[in-house]
């Protein structure tokens, strides 16, 4: 699939000019691509090492200065987008914030119900020390608890009305299972 | 002419700065060669010994010299890099030279009889031989570079390199880290792709990176090690086993003997070899009285003394791996990297840990240096195929009130990244804010790595909570940040030039640049012999076949006047007569003008009609 005649918010592509980027550019514009919830990572990709091969600083150091600090820049602004998009978690508190820049901060506070048992998961991994089978076997559950939570706030964001404080609660409980889930896998 | 790898102007070299060893390599027509001048070893040690009158010499000498000149010879100089006394513990009892940290600056300074060195200054000098060596074995001068470092080494340290660098007269077009550089050799060798990971035990640090590599792009998902945990650690252990083993016996504590230091360090050194190989290693330590104390270690002991630090490495592998969203099955290939993978046991654990044999085909101290030579040929625009993305190894972030760590960009981010966030003021009327940047993964700032501070300076008066400070972190391609700061209301920036914590400022790296101009006539005239003996050669082939051609148009006596000319000039090149072969090189320049523009244009002629029949 032809990535030439791409359109990047960060460099012209069929020219190969670095641009400055307007302020109401999002992170999409900087890849090429149209906001969903829902992404092609192997689209990301391919956009990504495109417009990587004009950006980068190592295909600049022939440039003058101001071309090179805007290379610098822009790759800078690349990368968040990519980061950003790949990851299901940030791509979703991005959009998320993108329909309501509060959400995320307003719904913080989680429900004791969920903390509890946040806690009690936890304790799981504390007590299970070097058991390596019985880590896994956690590491799969909670694996399950964070997708659950991520396909939920996917679809709702999805919609056009999505509840967003529903969909903030979601991905605020997704962040506390990844980390018990890191934990699990570090032990 | 067309023999060389590239013309002068263009060289980059790839250089592995490394704790025990230094070198060199450039990319050829035929992949990356390390560079060898007329010595044996491309292995140059990175030891410096100073002499009397000023005078320092570097590499297989000065290693040489550690004996018996023990306090003026500097070695594993990498491990001060961007460090303060602090950081080091009591490694600084083992080391047979003096350092000391001054009040100005908590950087760490070598003492050599009065006279203090920043570890900037130590490096610069190894990179000012390797650069020289480079040059004798290129035949051409050579101004830029691409350095590896450690991937795991902070701001600090990666700044203090550049500064080297730059004290050595060498533009460090890209600072590259090792175990990156080590995959690119790697999979430049054996075009195979997928998830790799790096393990790299050197003399000083260990690395582990987690890269992907497809259609020649090197991605780096995540990085993790330990900037003091590498082969100098296990010569300490053993080291201090015989230290002990001498004061049970004679009561003697030897750390106040600087020869003797040494001559221990180096048995514990070869010791630990014979170890890989071995499965004891027996030392006579002779302390000029009675008997000698024997000293014997066997495998199993040396295992018993460095375990703990080979689980530590491990235990990176598996928060790398974590980072990188990444399972111990995925990984296709394991790479070995750094002398210390040549430890049986640490083969041994890796093996059993990622359930597979690592490859350790390319030789492990030249690795690295293939790799930054294949980094240098991309830099230079020789190779447009091949992307590096590198991550930064370490949490960046400013304090907030109670000291707090506030992170601005996480670790293993992809680099360049940048990040933008608002702070702002908590009591009225603040006309300056101070900005304390760390580097860290703990909660606090006292856990964490000071890299430095400014002041945001010259706000108006505003109530507290009012001020909206825009604070931007930028880290370029080398992994080495920018700070600035913007009241959004006011419009007042921050000056930028921040005080490093544990390096140089930009003032202080102008100061040593000036300085060793003034005391590098030598060098200069070194470098000039070499550009101006390959420009007499050019010279001398060009006339010579110019001279050949059969129907010169030439009058016999012309021609006669020209051979003598070469010969002479020959003659002065042979001698390495400076002024003798510049002036030469101007009269016969002048001579030949007209020999040379008949030459072109018989060329161009030449060109042309080879172009007619094309």
């Amino acid at each position: 699939m032809s990535v030439d005649n791409l359109r990047s918010s960060l460099v012209d592509v069929p020219s190969g000019t670095i641009t400055a980027e307007s302020d109401t550019a999002t992170l999409f514009d900087r890849l090429g691509l149209e906001p969903s919830a829902v992404v092609d990572a192997a689209l990301i990709e391919r956009h990504y090492l495109a417009l990587s091969r004009q950006l980068h600083p190592d295909f600049q150091a022939a440039a003058t200065d101001d071309v090179q600090q805007l290379a610098v820049r822009n790759s800078a602004l690349l990368n968040e987008a990519y980061t950003t998009l790949l990851d299901d978690q940030k791509r979703l508190e991005y959009l998320l914030a993108l329909r309501d820049a509060e959400a995320l901060e307003r719904n913080k506070k989680l429900s004791p119900v969920f903390l509890m048992e946040s806690m009690e998961h936890s304790e799981a991994v504390e007590s299970a020390a070097d058991d390596t089978s019985k880590l896994a076997t956690l590491a799969k559950t909670y694996k399950g608890e964070v997708a659950e939570r991520i396909s939920a706030a996917q679809a709702a964001l999805a919609e056009s009305d999505a509840d967003v404080d529903r969909v903030a609660t979601l991905l605020h409980e997704a962040r506390v299972y990844r980390r018990i889930l890191r934990d699990c896998k570090t032990r | 002419m067309s023999s060389s790898d590239s013309t002068p102007a263009d060289v980059v070299i790839g250089i592995d700065l490394g704790t025990t060893n230094s070198l060199a390599a450039i990319m050829g027509r035929d992949g990356p060669r390390v560079l060898v001048a007329e010595s044996a070893s491309p292995l140059i040690p990175s030891v410096v010994s100073f002499l009397d009158d000023n005078k320092h010499i570097v590499g297989e000498k000065a290693r040489a010299l550690a004996i018996r000149n023990p306090r003026r010879t500097v070695h594993s100089v990498k491990r001060l890099m961007g460090r303060g006394l602090a950081d080091l513990g009591d490694e600084t009892t083992r080391l047979a030279y003096k350092i000391v940290d001054t009040e100005k600056s908590k950087l760490v300074r070598i003492d050599i009889d009065g006279q203090l060195y920043s570890p900037q200054e130590i490096s610069a000098l190894i990179l000012g031989e390797v650069r020289r060596r480079a040059e004798s074995a290129l035949g051409t001068p050579v101004t830029k570079a691409v350095i590896t470092v450690p991937a795991y080494f902070d701001d600090a340290q990666r700044q203090a390199t550049r500064d080297a660098a730059q004290i050595a007269g060498l533009q460090a077009l890209r600072i590259v880290n090792e175990p990156t550089a080590a995959a690119l050799a790697y999979g430049l060798d054996t075009n195979r792709e997928g998830t790799i990971v790096v393990y790299d035990l050197g003399g000083g640090t260990f690395d582990v990176s987690v890269l992907k590599i497809t259609q020649g792009v090197y991605k780096v998902a995540a990085t993790s090690g330990d900037t003091h945990l590498g082969g100098d650690d296990f010569d300490n252990a053993i080291m201090d086993r015989i230290l002990g083993a001498v004061s049970n016996a004679t009561g003697k504590d030897l750390r106040s003997q600087p020869e003797a230091l040494q001559q221990i360090r180096l048995s514990a050194e070869a010791m630990k070899m014979e170890l890989s190989t071995g499965d004891v290693a027996t030392l006579e330590v002779d302390i000029g009285q009675d008997e000698p104390v024997t000293v014997r270690i066997t495998r199993d002991d040396f295992e018993d003394m460095i375990r703990a630090d080979i689980e530590r490495t491990l235990a990176c592998c598996r928060s790398a791996l974590a980072d990188a969203d990444v399972e111990i099955e995925d990984v296709n290939d394991i790479v070995f990297v750094g002398g210390s993978t040549r430890i049986p046991l640490v083969r041994k654990r890796v093996t059993e840990v990622f359930g597979r044999e690592p490859h350790t085909e390319l030789d492990p101290d030249r690795v690295v240096a293939l790799g930054a030579a294949i980094q240098a040929d991309v830099i230079s625009g020789g190779n447009r195929d091949l992307l590096l993305l590198d991550v930064i190894p370490l949490s960046l972030g400013l304090e907030t009130m109670g000291g707090a760590f506030a992170k601005l960009i996480t670790r293993n981010q992809t680099v360049p990244c940048s990040v933008t966030e608002m702070f702002s003021t908590y009591a009225d009327n603040q006309s300056g804010i101070d900005i304390n940047v760390y580097q860290g993964e703990r909660e606090l700032v006292a856990d964490c790595r000071k890299l430095g501070s400014f002041k945001l300076t010259g706000l108006p008066g505003m109530a507290a909570g009012l001020p909206r400070v825009e604070v931007t972190f930028l880290v370029d391609a080398d992994g080495v940040l920018t700070v600035k700061a913007r009241e959004q209301r006011s419009g007042v920036s921050a000056s930028i030039d921040v005080v490093p914590s544990h390096g140089l400022t930009r003032d202080e790296v102008k100061g040593i640049v000036r300085e060793s101009i003034v005391n590098a006539h030598a060098d200069f005239a070194a470098r000039e012999l070499i550009e101006l003996s390959n420009k007499a050669r050019n010279l001398i082939d060009g006339t010579q076949r110019v001279l050949d051609m059969p129907d010169l148009p030439f009058p016999p006596e012309q021609r006669d006047e020209l051979a003598a000319d070469i010969a002479n000039l020959r003659a002065l090149v042979e001698a390495q007569d400076l002024p003798g072969i510049k002036k030469a090189c101007e009269v016969f320049g002048e001579k030949t003008q007209s020999l040379a523009d008949d030459v072109i244009g018989a060329a161009i002629k030449q060109e042309l009609n080879t172009e007619r029949s094309l």
